[in-house]
């Protein structure tokens, strides 16, 4: 009997102890199935991601500008990463200890699981000393990226622009979907600008690792992973070999400046630069702190973009403006003469023309072809105001042009309303307005907003909005995309234009643009000085070419160097004359006769 | 002369049992599979090989011990023993170490673990002890030799040191000397204070529903009632002093190693980690498994120790819940036969020897499954049948030959 009840509760306890055990499997393996099948997934499969390279840049002609080089990273996972491995790979690779646990530590407060870039842009030594250590240092591993190469005489900085890795303060900005910590993005230039166009697709890879965090191979055999689609290429309107060309020729000059030259039918940007301006090659790949420091510190600004950015008064470039407004609203006709002593006295004012020797009798073609101040201070009274800014206004000044480089400016131009507002009702006088005339004082340009003013003037009223980028090849259906070109016909006749156009050709031939000219080439110019109560006046040059039928429109700017037929004008002549090797005028002696009627006026 | 025609009257299908061949059978192929697998993902398939040929080796011991004359294990069972003291000796002085245990001895070409021999050994003195009828286990002189019996093997093994299978040696002695007649309630008096300290320590509820069980144990039971009552309060006592101080009292390591037992996930990377790592790879395996040498885990040696210890992961993550339950039923159709047998068999010494196995067994199991699957600690001790080692295969199927020895006598006469 008693031994009965003891094998009963022996029964009982085993069966208590087997439910009990297989109950805990059942939990395991049928109830917590998923969530530990997941687990065990996270565990050994490692999702990764693979950054697409950007889309090339293809010159007008089909020459790679900016294209892709591979670039390799070092990076670390934290978690897996051994700290005594520290000296060594500081000796390996020659960068600091402090500055890899610097990064390693910011990595970690990420996510300690996540590899994280460590090194960018290894030197291909760099690259094999660690890979030959590799063992003895687990969580290294390499990520392939791609830098930028560019052409060694090209360099384009300000409107290839870079991409970099983002920074803390924009990762906030960025849609998170899209971007990932230590992505590349667009930070300047057309990097910038088409940057959603440029930018590729990620892939994902899914890894195999094991209990080592070694890679075994891909998941399924690859099966799940997504490949990266390439970014779009972009196709420039830029010369690759003119704007180099552009670029040697400012470069020459020691001075700061900038250079921009548009096809006057649509607005294409053949070159444009500002000098000075920095190495892509720098920036490109990964910046160096010191290097970075040393473009951003440099006393002459290497990153701001003279050709977007400045605002200098536009000078004598500008007279043209007054006469259109005045042939247009019939205030003076082509034969309005005024007779120039070299002074002009307004109040107590004495305003010079050509230091004070004068030019006798001038009407208005011999005017702008002289650079006459004084004809235009008369004729600016005449004009007055409002309709001196209406013209301004029409040609583009005061407003963005709309180009596709990135973080444009523009000055205000002047109005009755805007001064009115700078220094009160009463505050200021006609007198402004007589400097206004001539293009200088409380007004800016420019070079952007010159090259289509010049366009405008070449094709006869065809406001033109300048652009880099043309179209550009969509990676998903082959297909390419044209860019659309912007615009607007300005309702001045024809007759004003040539008069100002005739001007403008005499100024070249036989006037203060003459360095402009070109052998075999009717260029018309206009050269102008922007007053610089800081120093020595800046130089500015306009121009198109060829006169009879025109195809192409400069402006140039040159940072103190006074008058703008001295520094200015040979550096168009000289560009024009490499421009039109390339592209000779088509059917010139066509070209010619419709332009005899006019020459012979 | 009965005896003598025993084969001829029963026939030789008869004098085997069947069933229990069955189940070992089936654990050893689940463990060979499995090291297989384990050992594919190291790239290292001599394990497998090495396993492979101990299982022949062992097959040859179960069949001369199931022809051995029966006597020879009662009589031979103090020499076995001494033999077994003086290799665990031996390995003390000249062994080498593995994994930070001298457990091994080499002889010849191969290496020997004599503590899992010293288990049936032990086993075997301790039934002949306790089997003898002048031997009255009631008296102290004869408590103290039976548990001396055991603990001079279990002391020499932690010694080595090896805490987990000196551990397995505490496994068998209370059920064998209660079946010898020691009074089960005063092992519940003793036992009582020590379970509800260690309770206690790891949680408060489990702690108050064990307490609730003794006292509803103690009520049916109606034994002296003081003894019930102290035992009781003692236990009371004990567990609530444990439960507040003893996280006080422990040093931060072996802290962390209790906590980390209570909740692997507290410390995924470290200490936690193969408890952890253990848990996902037989939850993972699902109902089916993820197929023969398909498992992430095992493949990718996310498991530690994956074919010795945590042997059992692999047949979980592989082989799902089918294959664990198959594993879990085979080891309770082998304690679930040992048992009818001991009911059945009327040798004293016999029942002892049986009820050690079964004793040894169940420890075996209960620990090293309920260590995978998160219900125990991680304590190393290997699966029968079913573990990488040698010794340990040789040991329980010297084991088991006895145990269908001892069927085959079942019937036996003077057996009884």
């Amino acid at each position: 009997m008693e031994q009965t009840r003891s094998m009963t509760i022996v029964y009982a306890l085993l069966a208590l102890v087997f439910a009990t055990l297989l109950g805990r499997l059942f939990y395991l393996q049928v109830v917590e199935q998923s969530f530990l099948k997941e687990v065990s997934s996270q565990n050994s499969i490692r999702k990764i991601s693979i950054d697409a390279p950007r889309g090339v840049m293809y010159d007008r002609n089909g020459i790679a500008v900016v294209d892709n080089q591979p670039l390799y990273t070092l990076q670390i996972t934290p978690s897996e990463f051994n700290k005594e491995s520290l000296p060594l790979l500081s000796e390996l690779l020659g960068v600091s200890e402090l500055e890899l646990e610097a990064k390693i530590a910011e990595g970690r407060a990420y996510n300690r699981f996540a590899p994280t870039k460590v090194v960018r842009d290894l030197t291909p030594l760099q690259l094999a000393r660690v890979e030959e250590n590799l063992w003895r240092m687990p969580g290294i591993s390499f990520a392939l990226e791609s830098k930028r190469k560019y052409l060694p005489n090209v360099r384009g900085a300000h409107i290839f622009g870079y991409a970099k890795a983002i920074s803390k303060a924009m990762y906030e900005k960025v849609p998170k979907e899209i971007y990932a910590r230590d992505d590349i993005i667009g930070y300047r230039g057309l990097e910038k600008y088409y940057e959603d166009i440029l930018r590729g697709t990620k892939g994902t890879r899914y890894l195999l690792v094991n209990s080592l965090g070694r890679q075994v191979g891909d998941w399924e055999g690859g099966a799940k992973n997504i490949p990266y689609q390439t970014g779009n290429d972009l196709y420039l309107t830029i010369d690759a070999e003119l704007q180099g060309v552009a670029e040697s020729l400012l470069t020459a000059t020691g001075k700061s400046g900038a250079f921009v030259a548009m096809d006057v039918h649509n607005g294409d940007l053949l070159a444009c630069t500002s000098q000075p301006d920095y190495d892509l090659n720098v920036l490109g790949g990964f910046t160096e702190a010191s290097a970075w420091q040393a473009i951003v510190g440099d006393p002459k600004n290497p990153l701001f973009d003279r050709t977007t950015q400045t605002r200098y008064p536009p000078g004598s470039t500008y007279k043209m403006i007054s006469a259109i407004a005045a042939l247009e609203d019939s205030v003076a006709t082509p034969s309005t003469t005024f007779y120039c002593t070299g002074h002009f006295k307004f109040g107590n004012k004495d305003f010079l023309c050509h230091g004070g020797k004068g030019h006798g009798s001038v009407d208005m073609t011999r005017a702008i072809q002289v650079s006459c101040n004084s004809y235009f201070y008369n004729l600016v009274r005449r004009i007055g105001f409002e309709r001196w800014t209406k013209y301004g206004k029409m040609f583009g000044f005061g407003q963005k042009t709309g180009v596709d480089i990135p973080d444009e400016q523009t000055a205000t131009i002047p109005s009755p309303e805007y001064f009115d507002k700078l220094y009160g009702k009463r505050g200021w006088t006609e007198g402004y307005i007589i400097s206004l005339g001539i293009g200088q004082g409380e007004m800016g340009a420019s070079p952007m907003q010159m090259v289509r003013y010049a366009a405008a003037l070449g094709n006869s009223g065809t406001l033109l909005q300048p652009r880099v980028v043309r179209a550009y090849r969509d990676k998903n259906s082959g297909a390419i995309i044209e860019m659309p070109t912007v615009q607007e016909k300005l309702p001045i006749s024809q007759s004003t234009f040539n008069v100002v156009r005739n001007g403008m050709l005499l100024a070249v031939e036989n006037g203060t643009g003459g360095r402009a000219r070109v052998p075999g080439i009717k260029v018309a110019g206009k050269t102008g000085t922007a007053q610089n109560p800081h120093g020595e006046d800046h130089a500015w040059f306009i121009c198109f070419a060829p006169f009879e039928k025109p195809t192409i429109a400069l402006a140039v700017l040159v940072e103190n160097a006074g008058f703008g037929g001295t520094v200015a004008a040979p550096i168009a002549g000289e560009w024009l004359k490499r421009y039109f090797q390339k592209y000779p005028p088509i059917a010139q002696h066509v070209a010619e006769q419709n332009a005899k009627p006019l020459a012979a006026r | 002369m009965i005896e003598l025609n025993y084969e001829q009257r029963e026939g030789f299908w008869k004098t085997v049992d069947w069933s229990v061949l069955l189940a070992i059978a089936a654990l050893i192929c689940f463990g060979l599979l499995a090291i297989y697998s384990a050992s594919n993902g190291v790239g290292n398939l001599s394990i497998f090989y090495k396993q492979a040929t101990w299982v022949v080796i062992s097959l040859f011991a179960i069949v001369v011990v199931f022809f051995l004359p029966l006597r020879t294990f009662q009589d031979f069972a103090y020499l076995a023993y001494g033999l077994s003291i003086i290799a665990l000796i031996a390995v003390l002085i000249f062994a080498r170490k593995i994994a930070g245990n001298a457990a091994w001895l080499q002889v010849g070409g191969a290496s020997f673990q004599p503590s899992e021999l010293a288990k049936i050994t032990t086993i075997l003195a301790l039934a002949r002890f306790l089997s003898n009828k002048d031997n009255d286990i009631r008296q102290l002189k004869n408590f103290a030799i039976a548990i001396a019996i055991v603990l001079v093997p279990c002391v020499l093994v932690l010694l080595q040191p090896d805490a987990g299978t000196a551990l397995t040696y505490l496994t068998f002695i209370v059920p064998m000397i209660v079946v010898a007649g020691f009074d089960f309630y005063y092992i519940l008096l003793l036992g009582v204070p020590l379970v509800c300290a260690l309770l206690g320590f790891i949680s408060l509820i489990g702690f108050i529903v064990l307490e609730l069980c003794v006292i509803a144990f103690m009520l049916i039971m109606r034994r002296d009632f003081t003894w019930s009552l102290t035992s009781i309060l003692v236990g009371a006592g004990a567990g609530i002093a444990s439960n507040i101080y003893a996280a006080k009292l422990l040093k931060p390591h072996q802290l962390k190693r209790i906590q980390t037992f209570l909740d692997p996930m507290s410390d995924p990377q470290g200490a936690g980690y193969n408890a952890l790592q253990a848990k996902i790879a037989i939850g993972s395996g699902g109902l089916w498994g993820k197929g023969f040498l398909q498992g992430t885990q095992t493949q990718l040696r996310f498991i530690p120790a994956q074919w010795t210890d945590f042997i059992f992961c692999v047949i979980g993550e592989e082989f799902g819940f089918f294959g664990t339950s198959i594993v879990v039923s085979a080891y309770l159709l082998l304690v679930f036969r040992l048992i009818r047998l001991a009911e059945k068999i009327k040798n004293r010494f016999a029942i002892l020897v049986l009820t050690g196995f079964v004793s040894l067994l169940l420890g075996h199991v209960i620990v090293n499954i309920g260590m995978t699957i998160g219900l125990m600690p991680v304590i190393g001790i290997p699966l029968p049948f079913l573990s990488y080692g040698g010794s340990s295969m040789l040991a329980n199927m010297i084991a088991f030959g006895i145990v269908l020895n001892f069927y085959k006598h079942r019937r036996d006469v003077s057996f009884s």
